[in-house]
């Protein structure tokens, strides 16, 4: 599955100060998502570059144009339309006939369009494979800053549109964004009262079951490394915490004591994890050995304590607890000393989620009403609402590369996966079979 | 509970029957040689008439032997809580007491309670409680002399709703320890 770059970079990367700095800021934030978040942190401030994204050119055959330019294009504009560095530009607008722009004047149509920069995209085939050509160009010096062939291989074209949009965020900010990562998370759409893991690309693409349980199986986390997943599952009685690897090796259950067994958190070196566990009715937070060894209770309160997560540099813990009222969210060292309340607001905070550079956390909000999703800045100390509208919004998790929140949404009687980016921008609903919720974004870009 | 009755019902019957057999007899005149070999009949009748009454608890007094069958009876009663609470009640401990009673006469039984919480909550502190949930209604039962080895508990959270609806009514009923009788 692994696209091979044939052709590598035309040009070098360019200064990005004058790029971001001096062009002017695009002409609006972007249409309006068909959604009721509200853009909380909105765009004030932040200047997206303005993208024109034609479809590509190729061989106007029906065939081609279906099977390959159109779910291509589809892919492409949809990665780059919800990445938070971008605005993909009216397609209306484009000048006609002018790819690649050669003279100034060409290359002053596409700015009056809107656009700072054309990606411009070729498909053809070569004997049976498909091979796609990419070509990023700054319109003011009418110069690549990246240029690329990809060969598909055996891999699907919309896996080829993912990359490339991936090298373009990279070109931008140093870093793939999230378009070849995926979400675990569990699904009743089997029939029951049952639920099982599935896996989905980040747009919701793909979705397949990975747990055949025929029981309820929620909660997973994915180990850092991306190998393995983690959940609880109801198979067993008292429940349990089992792990398996994707790459095909048999579930394992973690051997335990204790009961309840909810909400597992892998640690950073995916050699442990935290979770709730209960001994004589009241639930606490500890930490254990994958294989069982060396169980450890971090947390000593007749309240509840529940919804742990390790903090990505693997030395903090954040959990959920009543031990002063209302649920709230605190921080404790990996010994369990040092508690302090980090939710200071609302009547009730739980599911906290760090991002991936643990300066933020995600969490379920709520003042009264239904709950939010929040973003809480650890160092300011300052919190934002990203989502709104009617329905529980719950169980946030960051994309990788941070830019991204994927949560559950419940209305009605129908609870579905949705994501949006950090500033509530870019909102999009990524399951609609059956119930759908506790979704878990991996941790790695690729 | 229909079929103890009924047989309750029969043998009241057949009491009355044979009481009224007892005094129609009594007038008889003459006592013919057939009259004479029934003479003992009348005998048993009062012996056997105060023996009535107490035989419908034996009958009555029997579980089902599937597992099943006896969680269908409802012998034991549901414990409601409180919106993200998990003491017992003030008016739930009459059901408690009921519960235990009937434990206590059936003392082989052994039972899980099953935590469950409606769906305001989020999922994985409504797990949690839960767990408080089923706990504190083994405890209570312990409280009245049930014995703790009897008693598993389980959480499902929010996760097995028994009644849909994003109400009172429905929250109200969704959030209960909930009896299954594992073992007769």
């Amino acid at each position: 599955m692994r696209l091979a770059p044939v052709v590598t970079s035309l040009a070098l990367v360019l200064s990005l100060a004058p790029l971001t700095g001096q062009q002017p800021a695009p002409p609006v934030a972007p249409p309006a998502q068909p959604t009721d978040i509200s853009l909380v942190l909105s765009q004030e401030g932040a200047r997206r570059i303005a993208l024109a994204v034609p479809p590509a050119t190729a061989p106007s055959s029906d065939v081609v144009q279906r099977e390959l330019v159109e779910p291509f294009h589809r892919t492409l504009t949809g990665d780059l339309g919800i990445s938070p560095w971008f605005v993909v530009a009216d397609p209306a607008l484009h000048p006609k006939g002018l790819r690649p722009p050669a003279t100034r004047e060409e290359g002053d149509a596409w700015i009056a369009s809107g656009a700072q920069f054309l990606l411009d995209t070729q498909i053809r085939s070569e004997g049976t494979n498909v091979v796609v050509s990419a070509q990023l160009l700054d319109l003011r010096t009418l110069r690549p800053i990246l240029g690329k062939s990809y060969s598909a291989g055996g891999a699907s074209i919309r896996r080829v549109a993912h990359v490339i949009a991936n090298d373009v965020v990279r070109q931008f900010t140093g870093k793939p964004g999230p378009f070849l990562t995926r979400i675990v998370f569990s699904s009743d759409r089997d029939g029951g009262r049952n639920k099982e893991l599935y896996i989905m690309d980040y747009d919701g693409e793909n979705q397949r079951r990975i747990t055949f349980h025929r029981s309820l199986s929620i909660a997973p986390d994915w180990s850092y490394d991306g190998d393995r997943v983690v959940y609880q599952s109801f198979v067993s009685t008292p429940p349990g915490l089992y792990w398996f690897s994707l790459a095909a090796a048999p579930r394992n259950r973690i051997p335990l004591t204790t009961e309840l067994n909810s909400a597992p958190s892998f640690s950073p070196d995916g050699k442990s994890v935290a979770y709730a566990g209960s001994v004589k009715g009241n639930p606490e937070i500890f930490v254990v050995g994958l294989d069982g060894s060396n169980p450890r209770r971090l947390t000593n309160s007749s309240a509840i304590d529940s919804s742990p997560r390790f903090s990505p540099n693997g030395r903090e813990i954040a959990f959920t607890s009543n031990r002063q009222g209302t649920p709230q969210i605190y921080l404790m060292d990996l010994e369990g000393s040092n508690v302090r309340k980090l939710t200071l607001t609302g009547n009730w905070s739980d599911e906290p989620a760090f991002s991936p550079d643990g300066g933020r956390l995600a969490y379920a909000c709520r003042n009264d009403g239904d709950f939010q999703i929040c973003i809480l800045d650890l160092t300011t100390g300052r919190t934002v609402q990203i989502s709104s509208g009617p329905g529980a919004h719950e169980n946030p998790s960051w994309s990788p590369d941070g830019s991204r929140i994927a949560w559950e949404l419940q209305r009605g009687r129908s609870t579905q996966i949705v994501s949006a980016g950090i500033d509530g921008s870019g909102f999009k609903v990524l399951t609609s079979t059956g119930n759908n919720g506790y979704p878990v974004w991996q941790r790695t870009t690729e | 509970m229909m079929k103890p009755f009924r047989s309750v019902g029969l043998m009241l019957a057949a009491g009355l029957l044979v009481t009224a057999g007892c005094c129609t007899k009594k007038p008889a005149p003459a006592p013919a040689p057939e009259v004479k070999a029934e003479a003992p009949v009348p005998v048993p009748v009062p012996t056997e008439a105060p023996i009535v009454a107490p035989v419908p608890e034996p009958v009555v007094e029997t579980l089902p032997s599937d597992l099943a069958e006896l969680n269908k009876k409802g012998y034991l009663k549901d414990v409601f809580f409180d919106y993200d609470q998990y003491d017992i009640r003030a008016n739930q401990r009459d059901a408690m007491a009921g519960n235990a009673e009937w434990l206590r006469k059936w003392p082989t039984v052994k039972l899980q309670v099953e935590g469950h919480c409606d769906e305001r909550g989020s999922n994985k502190y409504n797990m949690a409680l839960g767990d408080k949930r089923a706990n504190a209604a083994r405890d209570y039962l312990v409280s009245l002399g049930i014995d703790a080895s009897r008693i598993t508990t389980i959480s499902y959270g929010e996760e097995r709703p028994f009644v849909e609806g994003q109400d009172e009514s429905a929250w109200s009923q969704n959030r209960r320890g909930h009896f299954v009788i594992t073992a007769k």
